[in-house]
């Protein structure tokens, strides 16, 4: 169903022919709702597929992990680990992550599901579900618009380092937001928690 | 009274509540049809919607059909999901569809819905429209002894059946100032507990059809009700009730039904 094409060709291609398929802003927008919509519906997909106790979940991750990993090496192989890093990493750094949240929020259904039993708050713990599936929404909105807006600008138009630099600065303020959400949570959790417990 | 008993016996699957106190709410839950039939008007809607805001976005867009369809595929996304959740979420458990026939969204203790439950239960629709034509969540209504779809399951909430029942109006019977049976509130009581809504809604339409109905078959009728409230309901000492017309005892009954007065034990 999927061969993988020559790199080294693709990287001529699409070096040389920055003109041709993204000619203008416009059609760059028109890529990135497309890109968003389609990358929320996979994430939810993976989110909801928690219900088969995680077994879809676990399945659409490997998938997109295999695809993803095949690539990479591909193309590393062949010299372009550069390219590659520059084509990916705008917008993978927060795309990459939310779909991993969106596995995360898949186990946590399928945990919620196999201890329903002991824990039989599955609705107040739903909130949780709902966060995380909201927040990686967010994730990708802005991934999507990385995705058209500056991935797929190649040198000599956006120079590699420079695109390497842009992702590596998202990851930095991803990783900052992603711990100080954490914290804070916690704090609030654990207030809400004691009363919720008792029941 | 019999076609009481018809009408609640035609759904199959109820939802009983039992609260601390000892009392027992049964609502009749919603099979797959009328929630198919909601949910396809409902998609009519989203499409109407969809198709409304994308004229006005190519219109104000002409220049930039670019970002227009941007836009417009954003939204078309985004009021897919938070139609019915935000509606469900804000119209206590209803999305136009589900008001037109009938259904609500509740939670699964008979509580309102809560409007993270409605966007739970709404976003795992992506679960359970696999993997064409609801499938899936058709099937788990129809294994679930409580009609829930995976999202409702994982929501906490059922879709129940709501039979459409008018206020009361007040009227003339409602308006006498003495009503012989708050003498009795224990029996008084009783009736206005056993009354369902079918029942409560038969005796206010024969008493407000009072003129319509000629003589004899008002006698008839009016005997026929007294009789069954008066031996299967709510038995009033003989010594009150023989000084009563049936019409008068209807009359009464609906006071004790309807009225904003309850009987209660500690006045008197």
């Amino acid at each position: 169903m999927f061969s993988l094409r020559n790199p080294g060709q693709r990287v001529h291609e699409e070096e040389q022919g920055q003109g041709q398929h993204l000619d203008s802003a416009q059609t760059e927008a028109a890529f990135s709702a497309q890109l968003i919509r389609h990358n929320i519906q996979v994430a939810l997909l993976a989110a909801a597929l928690g219900m088969t106790f995680g077994i879809g979940t676990a399945l659409l991750l490997f998938e997109n992990g295999v695809l993803l990993g095949a690539v990479a090496v591909h193309y590393t192989h062949q010299g372009f680990g550069l390219f590659m890093t520059a084509w990916l990493l705008p917008h993978g750094v927060f795309e990459i992550p939310s779909i991993l949240i969106a596995g995360q929020a898949g186990f946590y259904l399928a945990r919620l599901l196999l201890r329903r039993r002991e824990d039989r708050n599955v609705r107040q713990s739903m909130r949780e579900w709902l966060v995380l599936v909201a927040g990686l929404a967010m994730m990708l909105v802005w991934a999507g618009v990385m995705e058209a807006f500056v991935s797929q600008h190649h040198a000599p138009v956006l120079p590699y380092g420079f695109k390497v630099a842009v992702a590596a600065a998202e990851l930095v303020l991803l990783t900052i937001y992603l711990l100080m959400i954490g914290r804070r949570e916690i704090g609030t959790e654990a207030r809400s928690r004691v009363p919720s417990e008792n029941r | 009274m019999t076609d009481t008993h018809l009408t609640r016996a035609s759904t199959a699957a109820e939802l009983t509540i039992a609260t601390p106190e000892g009392v027992l709410f049964r609502l009749p839950l919603a099979g797959p049809a009328s929630r198919l039939y909601a949910m396809l008007l409902d998609t009519a809607i989203v499409l109407g919607m969809v198709n409304g805001v994308g004229l006005l976005v190519y219109w104000i867009f002409s220049k930039a059909p670019g970002f227009g369809f941007m836009v417009i595929t954003l939204a078309e996304f985004a009021i897919g999901f938070a139609y019915s959740a935000l509606s469900e979420g804000f119209w206590n458990g209803q999305t136009i569809g589900k008001r037109l026939f009938h259904l609500r969204v509740i939670d699964q203790d008979g509580l309102p819905l809560r409007m993270e439950q409605a966007w739970v239960r709404n976003l795992m629709r992506v679960f359970d429209a696999l993997p064409f034509a609801y499938l899936v969540g058709g099937l788990s209504v129809l294994s679930s002894p409580l009609m829930q779809r995976f999202g409702d399951r994982v929501a906490g909430t059922v879709v129940v059946l709501q039979t459409p029942l008018a206020a009361p109006v007040e009227e003339f019977w409602m308006r006498q100032k003495y009503n012989s049976f708050m003498d009795y509130p224990a029996i008084a009581m009783k009736l206005r507990r056993a009354a369902t809504p079918e029942l409560a809604t038969l005796i206010q339409d024969a008493l407000r059809r009072r003129n319509e109905l000629a003589a004899y078959a008002r006698r008839e009728i009016y005997r026929e009700l007294a009789t069954y409230l008066q031996s299967e309901i709510s038995p009033f000492p003989d010594e009150l009730v023989e000084k009563l017309s049936d019409e008068q005892y209807l009359i009464n009954a609906s006071g004790i039904v309807f009225g904003e007065q309850r009987p209660s034990r500690v006045r008197g």
